[in-house]
């Protein structure tokens, strides 16, 4: 029969529920609980899915329900019915019942991940029918359970949910409470069938009164052999179908490091030295797999007869299990040489400063050496272009700013003609800062409040009191004569105003090149082309490396990980409420961080020459938002529609301006990188208001900033963990290099836009790149001023 | 500028013991204080008035508040491993506004903010401002607003509820 798509609904990050009906809107057959459905998916061949019921009684169904996982490491069957489209149409068989529930009997039934879909149906039925029954649940975490909500409505104190992470479904347990006479059903992984056999033999089940239905895991295959692995003990052992190499060796007592047993992770990467292995992670490059001298022992089987492994046998000696750890890659003999003294290893010797990044790793010294990070504020935040401030902090003339600009007191002015000045922040006297508030209005010029000498907005010396004590001195010969000193250069980019400390330097339009249009679309989502600072900022102090915060912007492998503890909390907790709608704001805002890797791959990475690059260049985390009202119609007035859809339909998530900033465009925030210390950084994270938009759009921006960026964010919390424990652990004698590995092919060059997978690590590479050009561009011509 | 009102003990013992409740780490029982219309709120501007339009530390409504305590005892909350402890010192409240027909009222407590992790440690003096309401003759949290009196400062994590 066709059967038509009538509705999909997202219950998990990967599960959905699919209802169909006839595609010729006849009558569905009915069908008891324990039936399944078999589509035909072309090329993809068959694949059948449990038929779900809520109502108890399936013998004339409105539709036929499934909830599909879609497996990323499948071979694209889920992925095809995620894929289908409401009121597209697919071939399926009539309903068929391998897995029919008994009628004389108490019901145990226990469900493993996705096998509760034939279980739901079940306990709808035993509920209808007022038997007694018991309904185990077991999933690895709360988040990734589905329909839990529902289950505890529908069953109540039937339902019991059981969950890896926290407390894991005890299964002997559950066999010794079942009632007398009790028939256990058990619908999930292989592993967790075979425990129910054996615990029930054990218990005195007869096999009769256990019923099981095996949902395949996606990665074995029906034409899968057995095949031999020899570890290095010269051991050799047998993996049967449905049996994987970690599972198997495992069994025999040897010591293997793996987590996800998925094939995503990548902790279980394996020498292979001789045989052709059966490649079926999303782990390894094409390249790695067409070398096949590695493989995912997981989910990865093999095509010749035997594998030989490079894993060590089974212990020999008793001795108590090591913890699970990763293993460090092999490296040679640390060769870690005593320190020498700090000063002099680097100043003056550009050769030492290009030796730190390697191209694929970067020496740990740029995070932590003290005369690498003097070396950065002498000649890294010199030469790039900085960022200091927003014009509209400094609207009235006289209005100023003060900040840093590297380790360099700076204030913003808006001089008496317009425009805006930054100066060194110093009176030319004796050393006093000329403002130390954060802002503030001097009128027509600068007083300092020590003795009074005076400057114009633009620097210039207006004033010394009793100047003619000076007549005939050597001040005025002096720079100090001409006033408070300005920085090098200083450039108004749509109301973004950058400088440059350095007096000569590459200029502007060449230094961010194309770059610039993340900043343009930020401004542009304003009807009027402009924006306004919204108040003050949040301020935080990282006891880490500014490079680390810089380098986190483009990471996306890591939001999914560090941010389970906030953002998977909230998914699940979302979940428990029974999905909500109108959705809290927290899950519009936080729940997107857990978008998972092949999310990341997708959003793409855009880099341009000097340091500067972008995340979600296809889409991003920021795309999903919900529209506010009359924002369209006020930016298909100022750009009409196809301008206005161009401008909102680009979704960039983070645009790093190396070395200074980051901003996210389709919320208009801006994160201020201010160096403290070598361990030690100060961020700001401003919002602006878009001028002529409704308020709503700012109010979801502040909540963004608040909920993301405070010292109170949970999802802050999460990376200044991180950023905190690297900056200790790269003090470790261990190893001296860090990694950026992630996606390089090779000596690259960053001359030139290019857009890559989104987990590449090729941004942070980029801005290493630029990091040495900059650090040593100033360095070479002092050198051979001192031959 | 304390008001009168036929349940000032009450309200006394109840921000004390709600002090008490954050410093034990009982934050279900902490939670059961609020009414779920309620926002906790730790403005980020000194004298701050509005909450939407301008950054905050927090507002939060109740499914953050829930969310925040869930995420202290996540297996994979990290930044709490391991975890941080607070205590707060409470200045004698002030009820600054009392309507026992209606069980509505106004309260503002000074009082010192520690919260420590390892080997760091972080005091905070604050402000609480409470409003109250009796809900079937139990005083419950209708609103929290925390001041932080150094709010323009460059914090680290603050990780627990000031």
């Amino acid at each position: 029969m066709k059967l038509k798509l009538a509705d999909t609904a997202s219950e998990t990050q990967t599960i959905r529920t699919l209802t169909f009906v006839a595609a010729d809107g006849a009558a569905l057959p009915g069908y008891a609980a324990g039936a399944h459905v078999t589509f035909e998916l072309g090329d993809l061949g068959t694949r059948s899915y449990s038929l779900v019921d809520w109502s108890g009684d399936a013998v004339h169904p409105d539709a036929y329900v499934f909830g599909i996982q879609q497996e990323v490491d499948g071979q694209g069957g889920s992925q095809a019915m995620h894929a289908l489209l409401v009121g597209q149409e697919v071939k399926a068989t009539l309903p068929k019942n391998d897995f029919p529930l008994g009628s004389d009997h108490p019901v145990v039934l226990i469900a493993g991940g996705i096998g509760i879909t034939p279980m739901i149906t079940m306990a709808a039925q035993l509920q209808r029918e007022e038997r007694h029954f018991r309904l185990h649940y077991a999933a690895r975490t709360q988040s990734l359970a589905a329909f839990l909500a529902p289950m505890r409505a529908a069953f109540g104190d039937s339902f019991v949910a059981h969950f890896d992470d926290t407390a894991m479904i005890d299964m002997a347990t559950v066999i010794a409470n079942r009632p007398a006479g009790a028939h256990v059903y058990v619908c999930g992984p292989k592993g967790m069938i075979e425990a129910v056999k054996s615990i029930g033999a054990e218990a005195g089940m007869t096999p009769e009164e256990i019923h099981v239905e095996l949902f395949t895991t996606p990665v074995t295959r029906e034409d899968d052999k057995s095949f031999q692995v020899q570890v290095n003990s010269g051991d050799i052992y047998t993996v049967p179908p449905g049996k994987t190499i970690i599972e198997v060796l495992s069994e025999e007592g040897v010591d293997l490091t793996f987590d996800c047993q998925r094939g995503d992770c990548g902790i279980c990467r394996t020498e292979v030295l001789e045989g052709t292995p059966d490649h079926r992670d999303v782990v390894l490059s094409e390249a790695e797999r067409a070398a096949g001298n590695v493989m995912q022992i997981c989910v990865s089987r093999s095509k010749s007869t035997r594998l030989v492994l490079d894993i060590d046998g089974p212990a020999q000696r008793k001795v108590p299990p090591r913890p699970v750890q990763i293993t460090a890659p092999q490296t040679k003999t640390p060769t870690v040489q005593p320190e020498e003294a700090s000063m002099g290893r680097y100043t003056g010797n550009p050769q030492a400063v290009r030796a730190l990044f390697t191209g694929g790793q970067v020496h740990r010294d740029v995070y932590i050496d003290r005369e690498i990070y003097d070396l950065e504020m002498k000649h890294l935040w010199a030469n790039t272009w900085v960022y200091v401030g927003h014009d509209s902090q400094v609207p009235n003339t006289g209005d100023y700013f003060t900040t840093q600009i590297g380790n360099q007191p700076v204030i913003m002015v808006r001089h008496t003609d317009g425009e805006v000045c930054v100066l060194y922040n110093r009176c030319p006297h004796k050393g006093t800062k000329i403002a130390i508030d954060r802002e503030g209005n001097t009128g027509k010029f600068f007083r300092c409040p020590y003795h009074a000498w005076s400057f114009k907005t633009d620097g210039c010396l207006l004033a010394i009191p009793l100047r003619k004590g000076y007549d005939g001195t050597t001040l005025e010969s002096t720079p100090n004569a001409q006033g408070m000193t300005p920085v090098g250069e200083v450039k108004n980019y749509r109301g973004f105003i950058f400088a440059r400390l350095a007096p000569e330097g590459m200029e502007f339009e060449e230094f961010f090149s194309g770059s610039l249009s993340s900043l343009d679309n930020m401004v542009d989502r304003s009807p009027e082309g402009r924006l306004e600072v919204a108040g003050p900022p949040l301020r935080y102090i990282n006891n880490c490396n500014w490079k680390m915060l810089v380098e986190n912007q483009t990471d996306t492998c890591h939001p999914m990980v560090a941010h389970e503890s906030s953002a998977g909390t909230a998914v699940r907790l979302y979940e428990e409420m029974g999905n909500p709608e109108p959705r809290p704001p927290a899950m519009e805002i936080i729940a997107p961080f857990m978008s998972p890797y092949e999310f990341m791959e997708g959003m793409g990475i855009r880099t341009w020459p000097n340091g500067h690059g972008h995340t979600g260049v296809n889409m991003s985390i920021h795309s999903d938002y919900s529209a506010i009202p009359g924002y369209f119609d006020a930016m298909t007035k100022a750009y009409g529609e196809d301008g206005a859809k161009a401008i909102l339909d680009e979704n960039r998530h983070n645009t790093v301006y190396f070395p200074s900033i980051m901003i996210k465009g389709p919320i208009q925030q801006l994160r201020n990188f201010i160096p403290l210390g070598p361990d030690k950084t100060l961020i700001e994270s401003w919002i602006y208001r878009l001028v002529g938009a409704p308020d709503q759009l700012l109010a979801r921006t502040a909540m963004y900033n608040r909920m993301i960026n405070a010292s109170t964010s949970m999802v802050g919390h999460d990376d200044t963990e991180m950023y905190e424990r690297a900056q200790e652990g790269l003090t470790t004698q261990g190893l001296e290099w860090v990694d950026l590995n992630r996606l390089y092919t090779g000596p690259e060059s960053f001359e030139g836009e290019l857009i890559e997978n989104g987990t590449s690590e090729r941004q942070m590479r980029n801005q290493f790149d630029a990091w040495v050009k900059f650090m040593t561009m100033s360095m070479e011509p002092q050198m051979e001023a001192a031959e | 500028m304390t008001v009168q009102t036929d349940r000032r003990d009450e309200i006394v013992d109840f921000l004390y013991n709600e002090a008490r409740m954050l410093d034990e780490a009982r934050y279900n029982d902490w939670l059961a204080l609020w009414l779920e219309t309620g926002h906790y709120w730790m403005p980020l501007d000194f004298k701050q008035t509005d909450p939407h339009l301008v950054t905050s530390f927090l507002y939060e409504d109740y499914f953050m508040i829930r969310l925040r305590i869930e995420r202290l005892d996540g297996v994979r909350t990290f930044s709490q491993k391991p975890k941080s402890r607070c205590l707060h010192v409470l200045n004698r409240p002030f009820i600054d506004e009392a309507d026992d027909e209606a069980g509505t009222y106004k309260t503002v407590t000074a009082m010192h903010y520690l919260e420590t992790r390892l080997d760091d440690q972080l005091l905070l003096g604050v402000t609480a401002t409470h409003d109250l309401q009796v809900v079937d003759g139990v005083l419950r949290i209708a609103n929290k607003r925390v001041d932080l009196v150094n709010c323009d400062a460059a914090f680290p994590n603050i990780q627990l509820l000031p």
